[in-house]
């Protein structure tokens, strides 16, 4: 993590928003505001408990004007590595803990003249402060949200009455699908944002591509990446003190490396923020990730080793 | 206003994968795009040739422009006047850098801004000139300003 100051914070209410998410209200402790924040930011919670030591990011999903709470909803996962079982079954309402600042890698576009957002489940958090914030400015929008029912859509009533326009739910028990197509009629100055699994945002981004859409008009936000099913093992040397690391298929070469004692500076762990990446000596790397360019992946200079492996058997870092 | 270097390429690249091709032109701007003319029809895309003057005003153009659909992609080549005018319209229509390329022909008129009294100057293309406000001379730097519409003009110091 890149150690910026943190937050003392409190959990002050936690609402079922449907059965498998739930909504947790913090409010700051010794402190009379929290910093104000703009749609699509998230902030990085951090759980200190009998020998746990949870980082997780979420998005904020309540309003970027209201500085006394901060709002996260948080989705039990059922392959939970322990962020979101922790937070379902031992956080309850006076819990401690600390967060970062909010940051924002998924921020609106201000050139866009219309910004169409879809979500699948609880990738609809990051679009309540985004839409908040373009209706408090008049700006044009619209809103995808697919769900497996109105029962499991988190905020089903919150959106009715907070965006009566634009809103546009998908629900597969009725038999109904958020499909790409969407996209393709959309006016000059469209821009569109993704938030769900890797697979939407795959396609999606792919879709749009094909329709046109230039790089820039397209925005995603991952809340986690996916592990490379196809992932093979490899070695890794660093330059500066002739280390080496095996890095098998199921783990990443960050978490090998951050496990060694070694303080490389990360963030958001899912390839966008590149507060992680590192100098390459030798090597082929295999990019995963969604932050350096077409031309800097073509260079193969530089890895983010928390979601980029190797197609070489071996590579050498210049660290 | 976007930015006219970026936006302004030497010789027009084709670019593919687009739905929708426009091109705008004017008699001394017909040559260059020529070539695209060319490759569009090699690929047999869908695409529509305007003169400028076939709008009657701008708020024409910018409504027509407004009503395209994202995938629509322009090359525009004409005189820097029509092209200036051309550029500031398609934005407002909601048409960025990447979905645009332009040429201008003949001599261009910049507007630079005087990084020591903060004036506005008007000048014909050049690498250096006088402000014409407070008498500094200028190096004019392809860094533009969007608020200003100008290009930022260092002081050279002797
Ligand atoms: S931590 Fe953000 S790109 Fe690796």
């Amino acid at each position: 993590m890149v150690y910026t100051s943190r937050i003392n914070v409190l959990v002050k209410k936690i609402i079922q928003e449907t059965p498998l998410i739930k909504r947790f209200l913090l409010s700051p402790i010794n402190k009379a505001a929290l910093p104000s924040f703009s749609g699509g930011s998230h902030i990085t919670t951090f759980i200190q408990s009998s020998g746990l030591n949870l980082q997780r990011s979420y998005s904020l999903c309540g309003n970027p004007s209201e500085t006394q709470l901060y709002q996260i909803a948080i989705k039990k996962q059922a392959h939970s590595n322990g962020g979101s079982l922790y937070w379902h079954n031992e956080v309850k309402e006076g819990f401690k803990l600390q967060i970062s600042y909010p940051k924002n890698y998924f921020p609106l576009s201000f050139k866009a003249k219309h910004h169409v957002f879809f979500a699948a489940g609880i990738g609809i958090t990051p679009f309540i402060p985004m839409m908040l914030d373009l209706q408090s400015n008049g700006k044009s929008f619209e809103l995808h949200y697919a769900a497996k029912s109105k029962i499991d859509c988190a905020f089903y009533k919150r959106i009715n009455v907070l965006f009566p326009s634009n809103i546009y739910f998908y629900f597969s028990n009725e038999g109904k699908r958020m499909l790409p197509e969407i996209m393709q009629d959309q006016l000059i100055g469209t821009h569109v944002y993704f938030c769900g699994p890797q697979s939407l945002i795959k396609q999606f981004t792919k879709k749009a591509i094909d329709y046109g859409y230039p790089k820039t008009s397209i925005h995603f936000e991952l809340f986690s990446s996916q592990p490379k099913l196809d992932a093979k093992p490899f070695e890794v040397e660093l330059h500066k003190s002739g280390q080496t690391f095996y890095i098998p298929k199921n783990q990443s070469l960050l978490k090998v490396l951050l496990e060694a004692g070694i303080k490389v500076p990360f963030s958001c762990q899912v390839g966008r923020c590149g507060t992680c990446a590192i100098e390459v000596l030798s090597g082929e790397i295999d990019h995963q990730d969604y932050f350096l360019s077409d031309k800097e992946k073509k260079d193969q200079k530089t890895i983010l080793p928390c979601v980029s492996r190797c197609k070489s058997s071996k590579l050498i870092l210049d660290y | 206003m976007l930015d006219m270097d970026h936006a302004t390429n030497k010789n027009f690249t084709f670019v593919t994968g687009r739905r929708k091709y426009l091109l705008f032109t004017d008699i001394t701007g017909y040559g260059e795009i020529t070539p695209i003319l060319s490759s569009l029809d090699e690929q047999n895309l869908l695409y529509m040739v305007y003169y400028f003057n076939e709008f009657s005003s701008n708020h024409d153009l910018k409504t027509y422009l407004s009503q395209q659909k994202m995938g629509t992609y322009i090359y525009a080549s004409g005189n820097w006047n029509s092209i200036i005018s051309f550029v500031k319209t398609a934005e407002k229509a909601g048409f960025t850098e990447e979905e645009l390329q332009i040429k201008g022909i003949g001599e261009r008129i910049l507007r630079v801004f005087c990084s020591r009294c903060y004036a506005i100057n008007v000048c014909k293309t050049s690498k250096e000139m006088v402000c014409q406000s407070c008498g500094q001379s200028l190096s004019v730097s392809n860094h533009y300003s969007r608020r200003y519409d100008a290009y930022l003009g260092y002081t050279i110091l002797n």
